[in-house]
């Protein structure tokens, strides 16, 4: 019954996480036509590769071709990702947040060698980081298996 | 008297102008002089202390913001701007305890909910976080990034709940 409930209370706030994503996508998406704010980018392209890295609803059973479907969504967001973060370095290539929140990207597209520069970047900005870079994947935030971290890579 | 009184306002105006174009140092100069003639000018304590802000130097802008508190307890933005000051220092509790007062004050601004969800996540306060964050989307439904906190807040609450213990701090 508690296994019952807490499942029931943890699909709810998984819905409300997406949801919750997909409307500051989209109101960050209007702010972003007025003025191309880098943090406002960088927090967009993190709204996008959370959403990638969420997938889809764990009670969803998706056949092959939905399962395609859903790889390609996620593809496009993590790629939609990469845009915004590259852009938000564009214009202010000193923002940590933004150069991390790259290396995330990188280490859930395999690219590690890459986030490793990331990483090394990150620590030139701000010596005193590296608190937040034995953050940078966030994956334990949603799944306990992919809770890696770059230092142990 | 009169005298003193609109060099103090042509003081004023000359710090915000220099505060509009980023020119904090300039600000932070002419509004010493202002609060030399007027030291009892609570808002002029205030902006000078964004400007000390602006140049991060936390603690003398913590100095202005305790003394305009202490000249004008009524103030709510200068509760705020204090509170980002701590956070800035990463004294999250401190600056819990001065969003509470600016939310006494400004019940009814977002952006005083916001950043306290912040600190409430940095100290791994998740449910207020999330609490917090609910609040500043009520009060400020189109603004995205309330939207985004909640859902990283949301995200830290469930990793917390599903290992049953507090996990790691966020980086927001």
């Amino acid at each position: 019954m508690i296994e019952n409930k807490n499942s029931f209370q943890e699909r709810a706030r998984r819905s409300r996480v997406v949801s919750d994503f997909k409307q500051a996508i989209t109101f960050l998406t209007e702010q972003l036509v007025q003025s191309r704010a880098p943090w406002k980018l960088r927090i967009r392209g993190c709204a996008y590769r959370y959403l990638a890295l969420l997938g889809q609803p764990e009670e969803c059973v998706p056949n092959p071709q939905e399962q395609q479907e859903l790889l390609q969504e996620e593809i496009a967001r993590l790629n939609q990702s990469v845009q915004d973060i590259e852009e938000a370095l564009r214009l202010n290539p000193r923002d940590l947040y933004a150069v991390m929140e790259r290396a995330s990207v990188r280490v859930q597209s395999g690219r590690i060698a890459e986030a490793r520069v990331d990483i090394a970047r990150a620590l030139e900005i701000n010596p005193s980081s590296m608190y937040h870079v034995d953050q940078v994947d966030g994956f334990h935030l949603v799944t306990d298996e992919c809770s890696i971290s770059l230092c142990r890579i | 008297m009169a005298h003193i009184e609109s060099v103090c306002m042509r003081l004023t105006q000359e710090g915000l102008r220099h505060q509009r174009l980023q020119e904090h140092r300039q600000a932070i100069s002419v509004y010493s002089q202002a609060l030399r003639l007027d030291p009892l000018n609570a808002r002029n304590y205030t902006r000078r202390g964004l400007s000390y802000y602006a140049l991060q130097y936390c603690h003398l802008a913590l100095l202005d913001y305790n003394r305009s508190i202490q000249l004008d307890p009524t103030n709510g933005a200068t509760y705020m701007h204090s509170g980002i000051s701590y956070s800035n220092l990463t004294q999250h509790q401190r600056a819990i305890d001065a969003y509470n007062q600016a939310v006494r004050i400004n019940p009814h601004d977002a952006s005083i909910y916001y950043n306290r969800g912040n600190s409430h996540s940095l100290l791994l306060m998740h449910e207020e976080a999330v609490q917090d964050f609910t609040k500043s989307i009520e009060l400020e439904p189109d603004d995205g990034s309330g939207y985004y906190a909640r859902a990283v807040a949301t995200l830290h609450l469930m990793a917390a709940d599903r290992r049953g213990i507090i996990c790691e701090s966020p980086c927001v």
